[in-house]
């Protein structure tokens, strides 16, 4: 146990950038906050404003404790959205690159001279990439969150309200991390065939490993069309690679969210009216791709452990 | 004794080429083996085989595992340094000990830092800043640091000074070295390897042409050193190579009469470089 721990490490120690890009975006935020925070500061002390922030606390003071933490929940659970979309590009080349980089600079010596199995060396980079990298941008999301808490604190205190009653008391970080728990739990789970393809190509490529993950793909989409005039194969990827995971892990058809009209804030619902557990995990088509995810993941054990790449 | 490695019939073809044409070998314990031959001769090949870095036909035990199904036992007791500088790049050396500490059950940390501790190579350093001479010195510190019955050394010292050379093998003598362990090492600069060597194996076209202690090998195999005048007298006693040094001529043979040899001229024991020049030259002639 100790030594798979290590091993994810391991995958930490050669791939920085699951640490530091999500750092930057935070840090990109919590500039954005602070300019934010100055720009309100500035406008009121013109006094020309055409948002009083002051009227929006009032507003805030006046609701329901229950309504403003489905807003802070609302709000704040929305702020991962970006780091989760920089997660998505980074696991992608990382998974190329897992089973590539080492044969292709010949460490892999050094690696197969250990008494590590290839079994354990595949798994510590399909686990790295959908619960450990994940776990690090959360955990980044969670310290610029703290950060914004602190601006919001600074901003409510100028309008003469209450930072601990409109902020810090009804935050929701407890909804806020099951839902993120969920998405990335239905990510690692709804696209582990594509994981498992990006596995697969990067133990089978001997070069140009982003040409074998990406050009067979089209190849049987391009052959389809040629040869069936169907897009059976495109359809299936589409919904595989784009819509699928919408429709199947979350609630899409009710207008959900915080609405600004008027002056008025609308919320409708809570985040965790978002994921529907009980849909994704009864739609047949998750345990198909858990199938296929499987097998192009042994198939890329199976090549790590017998060919001979040295 | 025992054996550490047996092999039978041992082969591996690539496409087109034989790399390793059924050889049989048994390597025992306690040995420093030295396994020469010229490029593409099967060396690497082999000693992939004993590592389970490739397939092959043929029987092959590495302390008692089939290397190719059971690498990753067969490695708790196995250590090796292959021919190119392989230790990750991106790697902190500090890392590195506490990776291979967590992932290996016979490394020794203490060990690993007493060796580092002579170089310049420091802890906090990345594999990246190290000079080659230094990335071999830390690769050898991880590898000593490993309680194996075996290690496998394919040209270690490749690419390094002179310098540097020397200190390889003085430390692997040194600090590593003993009765309960094995080494098996390639490498083109024979001379360099001949003193700490208690086998040797020379291999050619995938086949085995000797396979001896050292002891045996400089009591059946003798130079004779004879002036010009007897050249034609020696060269029918069918030796296995001539050459001529400072006007006189160098004969070598295989199993002599050595009291006859007295007679004719000054016996020597050769060098295994000298050996292994009239074994390749006299097998393909």
């Amino acid at each position: 146990m100790n030594a798979f721990i290590y091993m994810l490490r391991r995958e930490i120690w050669e791939h920085r950038a699951f640490v530091w890009v999500p750092l930057v975006i935070a840090t990109l935020y919590t500039v954005a906050h602070i300019f934010g925070l100055a720009q309100i500061a500035r406008v009121s002390i013109d006094g020309n404003d055409f948002y009083q922030f002051a009227d929006f606390v009032d507003e805030m003071a006046w609701k329901d404790p229950s309504e403003r933490e489905a807003m802070l929940g609302l709000m704040f659970g929305g702020y991962a959205m970006p780091f989760f979309i920089a997660l998505g590009f980074m696991t992608f080349f990382y998974l190329l690159d897992a089973l590539f980089a080492d044969r292709k600079d010949r460490s892999i010596l050094f690696w197969k001279s250990l008494p590590i199995t290839d079994t354990s060396t595949v798994l510590s980079k399909l686990v790295t990439a959908t619960v450990v990298a994940p776990i690090i941008t959360l955990g980044w999301i969670f310290a610029m969150q703290i950060g914004a808490m602190m601006v919001l604190t600074i901003m409510v205190w100028m309008a003469d309200g209450s930072a601990w009653d409109l902020v810090w008391s009804p935050m929701p970080f407890v909804q806020i991390y099951i839902f993120y728990a969920y998405v990335v739990m239905a990510v690692a789970l709804w696209y582990a065939p594509i994981w498992g393809w990006l596995l697969l190509a990067s133990a089978w490529a001997r070069k140009a490993v982003f040409l074998w993950a990406v050009l067979p793909v089209v190849g049987v989409g391009v052959f389809e069309g040629i040869v069936f005039e169907t897009h059976r194969f495109w359809e299936l990827i589409g919904y595989r690679v784009g819509w699928g995971l919408g429709v199947t892990a979350f609630q899409t058809d009710t207008p959900l969210g915080v609405n600004f009209h008027n002056d008025m804030v609308d919320v409708n619902g809570t985040i965790l009216d978002f994921p529907q557990p009980g849909q994704f995990f009864s739609n047949p088509d998750l345990y198909t791709g858990l199938v296929v995810a499987a097998a192009f993941v042994l198939a890329a054990i199976w090549l790590r452990r017998y060919r001979d790449d040295s | 004794m025992t054996a550490l490695i047996e092999a039978r019939g041992l082969s591996k073809r690539y496409e087109g080429s034989v790399a390793l044409d059924g050889v049989d070998f048994t390597i025992e314990e306690g040995r420093i083996l030295g396994l020469i031959g010229p490029n593409g001769a099967g060396k690497t090949t082999a000693l992939k085989a004993i590592l389970g870095l490739t397939n092959y036909d043929g029987h092959l035990r590495v302390l008692g595992f089939d290397p190719y199904r059971q690498r990753p036992e067969l490695m708790q007791h196995v250590s090796f340094i292959a021919d190119v500088a392989v230790l990750p790049r991106w790697m902190k050396v500090a890392d590195a000990i506490d990776f291979m500490e967590a992932v290996h059950p016979n490394f020794k940390r203490a060990r690993a830092l007493e060796f580092l501790a002579r170089t310049k190579v420091r802890p906090d350093h990345k594999v990246r800043q190290l000079s080659k001479g230094m990335i071999v010195q830390l690769h050898l510190s991880l590898v000593m640091a490993i309680e194996a019955k075996l290690l496998v050394l394919d040209e270690p010292t490749l690419g390094l000074d002179i310098l540097y050379r020397k200190d390889f093998y003085a430390a692997l003598l040194a600090d590593y070295f003993d009765e309960g362990r094995t080494i098996i090492v390639t490498t083109h600069q024979v001379e360099e390897i001949e003193h700490i060597l208690t086998d040797v194996m020379f291999i050619k076209d995938g086949k085995i042409i000797l396979d001896d202690t050292m002891d045996a090998v400089s009591e059946r195999y003798v130079e004779l050193l004879v002036g010009r005048d007897r050249v034609d007298e020696v060269r029918k006693l069918s030796p296995m190579a001539e050459r001529e040094v400072f006007g006189k001529s160098l004969f070598l043979f295989q199993d002599p009469d050595r009291d006859h040899l007295r007679t004719l001229g000054e016996l020597h024991t050769p060098s295994i470089t000298d050996l292994f020049v009239a074994k390749m030259r006299g097998e393909s002639a």
